[in-house]
């Protein structure tokens, strides 16, 4: 199984990775385990603890809301380069920590949704968001299962 | 050789997720002329916005206050909306409250232990920097903060902001198997955390001795966490309904964050605190361990508080083991409420010092007024004591960064809250010769 952690919130434009999980949840549950996790440093370190393959779905601030779904390069991601605390913990901080403590997967897939703070998606543009991931979700799975034969 | 110097710390803005401070310390002539820790929480306005909402509206809202201890803030206020409505919960929906508090005391304390308060007593900046020379320690937090969060999911649903409270009793009681297989994850918790309270002894805490009022909840039948009378060091042991007649709170002109004082004086909330007034009530074992690293309580040593954390959590790591293997599912999770215009208070013990919330409702059960009164607020005025009696023991002739640490790390020491605001401190340092 490959693990999917949409990290988010149930409000605002913040929820689209726990939104995009329920919608296609269904059709993927063969392949991926879904978890749906508010950012907690610990915890995300936990949740991907003794995984081979992770992917991270998270909300990707943009000027303007697209819903398009981009891979990042997780060494890309702006380390808190301050003292980290709990609150202040980021995502890239959780994964350099489990990076130190040799918690990190064999592989990881860092995909992040472009919103805005403020306007909601579309329909159209939700509906774009969901194909764009199921395309990225199907190409996880040919790859993984290259790599596994 | 004049060894006097004048001194001017400002630290402009502590940021933090809920609240921004600030420190300002001014030395003249070797004495301490101001001090302030201002904590300028932004407007949050969460009693404003509770006041028209339904009283079953109240645990999720207030679970929003913080992110660290949402179940004390559901807590407090179930208790007090059911002393409104004149409900008294039964054996099950107590026990399953204090089980869900366990979750959140180990997921909290394990955070501040390992996270935040580790780096500075084994001398890192951060917990990544521990992390590389010391990968052992922060495994350890995140076992045990992971146990903490599966409590919380267990009963909450979720084990950040928890939903699965509500006044009256439960929205769902979880299986018995489910109940099982958590237990499981138990296997080596107690272990872990009795060779925890022997790692905190053993850390290299400063040696600072204070006199200080300690107040926490008491019960006699266990250690405080649910529910209690309010005692103090100063010989106060009153309901929590007498809170108002004994503490005040007021604005002070530094801070946007109220202060409280007790009968005048600053007092003192959270684990330490408590430790020292519930001693009997601290299993044998871990006295033990204390006793043997000639830890006394009472403690007049306020970096005590990491051990104080590290014994509440083998307690809550023990009393959620025994509600665990004990655990029935009930039909009736929940119980309607009778609604009429009333006033109710509540109080437990939030990871970090005492929550007293108060609620007037009116006759359709619709929240008319609402006082919530966090650990932090209590706690400011004693942060600036402690500040002031410890940097003057530790000495003003040391350096400025060593100043800045050290005022951090007694910070850190009280909260989590107010830990991740200090991690941000900026020190701005004029000398006048």
């Amino acid at each position: 199984m490959i693990r999917v952690i949409g990290i988010g919130s149930d409000h605002g434009n913040d929820s689209i990775a726990w939104q995009l999980i329920e919608n296609i949840k269904p059709q993927y549950s063969s392949h991926f385990d879904f978890i749906c996790a508010q950012h907690n440093a610990m915890q995300l370190v936990n949740d991907i603890k003794g995984q081979d393959h992770v992917v991270l779905l998270d909300a990707l601030l943009a000027e303007h809301s697209t819903g398009e779904i981009s891979e990042l390069n997780p060494d890309e991601l702006q380390q808190d380069k301050h003292q980290p605390s709990s609150h202040g913990f980021s995502v890239a901080n959780s994964l350099a920590l489990a990076e130190q403590l040799d918690m990190l997967p064999k592989q990881l897939w860092l995909l992040g949704i472009s919103v805005d703070q403020q306007t909601p998606l579309s329909k159209q543009q939700l509906k774009t968001s969901e194909y764009q991931l199921k395309q990225s979700l199907d190409k996880i799975i040919d790859l993984v299962q290259h790599s596994q034969s | 050789m004049n060894n006097k110097r004048n001194i001017k710390i400002n630290v402009p803005v502590l940021t933090r997720v809920e609240g921004e401070g600030a420190l300002e310390l001014d030395i003249r002539d070797n004495e301490i002329e101001t001090l302030n820790l201002r904590i300028f929480e932004p407007p949050r306005y969460f009693e404003k916005f509770l006041e028209g909402k339904s009283y079953k509206e109240v645990p999720d809202i207030t679970a929003r206050i913080c992110g660290i201890c949402p179940v004390a803030y559901q807590m407090s206020a179930v208790q007090a909306l059911e002393a409104l409505f004149q409900f008294s919960a039964n054996d099950w929906i107590i026990n399953m409250r204090r089980l869900l508090y366990c979750g959140e005391w180990i997921q909290s304390h394990s955070l501040h232990i390992h996270l935040l308060a580790a780096p500075d007593f084994l001398g890192f900046n951060n917990a990544l920097e521990m992390s590389q020379q010391h990968p052992e320690i922060v495994h350890r937090g995140l076992r045990l903060q992971d146990l903490g969060n599966q409590l919380v999911s267990f009963l909450g649903g979720r084990s950040v902001h928890p939903v699965g409270v509500l006044p009256g009793g439960f929205y769902r009681s979880p299986t018995k198997a489910e109940a099982n297989a958590l237990l499981k994850s138990f296997d080596t918790a107690k272990d872990d955390c009795l060779e925890l309270i022997e790692w905190t002894c053993s850390l290299n805490l400063p040696d600072t001795s204070q006199d200080f009022v300690a107040v926490s909840l008491r019960n006699e039948n266990e250690y405080p966490m649910y529910s209690g009378r309010l005692v103090s060091s100063a010989g106060l042991d009153i309901d929590i309904t007498e809170y108002e007649n004994h503490f005040e709170e007021f604005q002070s002109p530094h801070s946007t964050a109220l202060h409280a004082m007790h009968h005048g004086e600053p007092y003192f909330v959270g684990p330490l605190a408590r430790i020292n007034l519930n001693q009997d009530l601290i299993p044998q074992e871990a006295l033990s361990i204390l006793q043997k690293a000639n830890i006394n309580l009472p403690s007049k040593n306020i970096f005590h508080s990491i051990i104080a954390r590290a014994v509440e959590l083998y307690i809550a790591i023990k009393n959620a083991i025994n509600l665990l293997q004990n655990y029935s599912p009930t039909d009736t999770p929940y119980f309607e409420l009778d609604m009429q215009a009333n006033t109710g208070m509540g109080c437990t013990e939030a990871p970090r010092g005492f929550l007293w919330h108060k609620y007037t409702t009116d006759e359709n059960g619709y929240i008319t007024y609402a006082n919530i009164i966090p650990p932090t607020s209590q706690n400011q005025a004693q942060i600036e004591r402690d500040l002031k009696l410890s940097i003057m023991q530790h000495g003003l002739t040391k350096t400025d960064d060593d100043l800045r640490h050290f005022s951090e790390t007694i910070i850190r020491n009280y909260d989590p809250c107010i830990s991740c605001a200090t991690h941000f401190l900026k020190l701005k340092v004029n000398r006048h010769d």
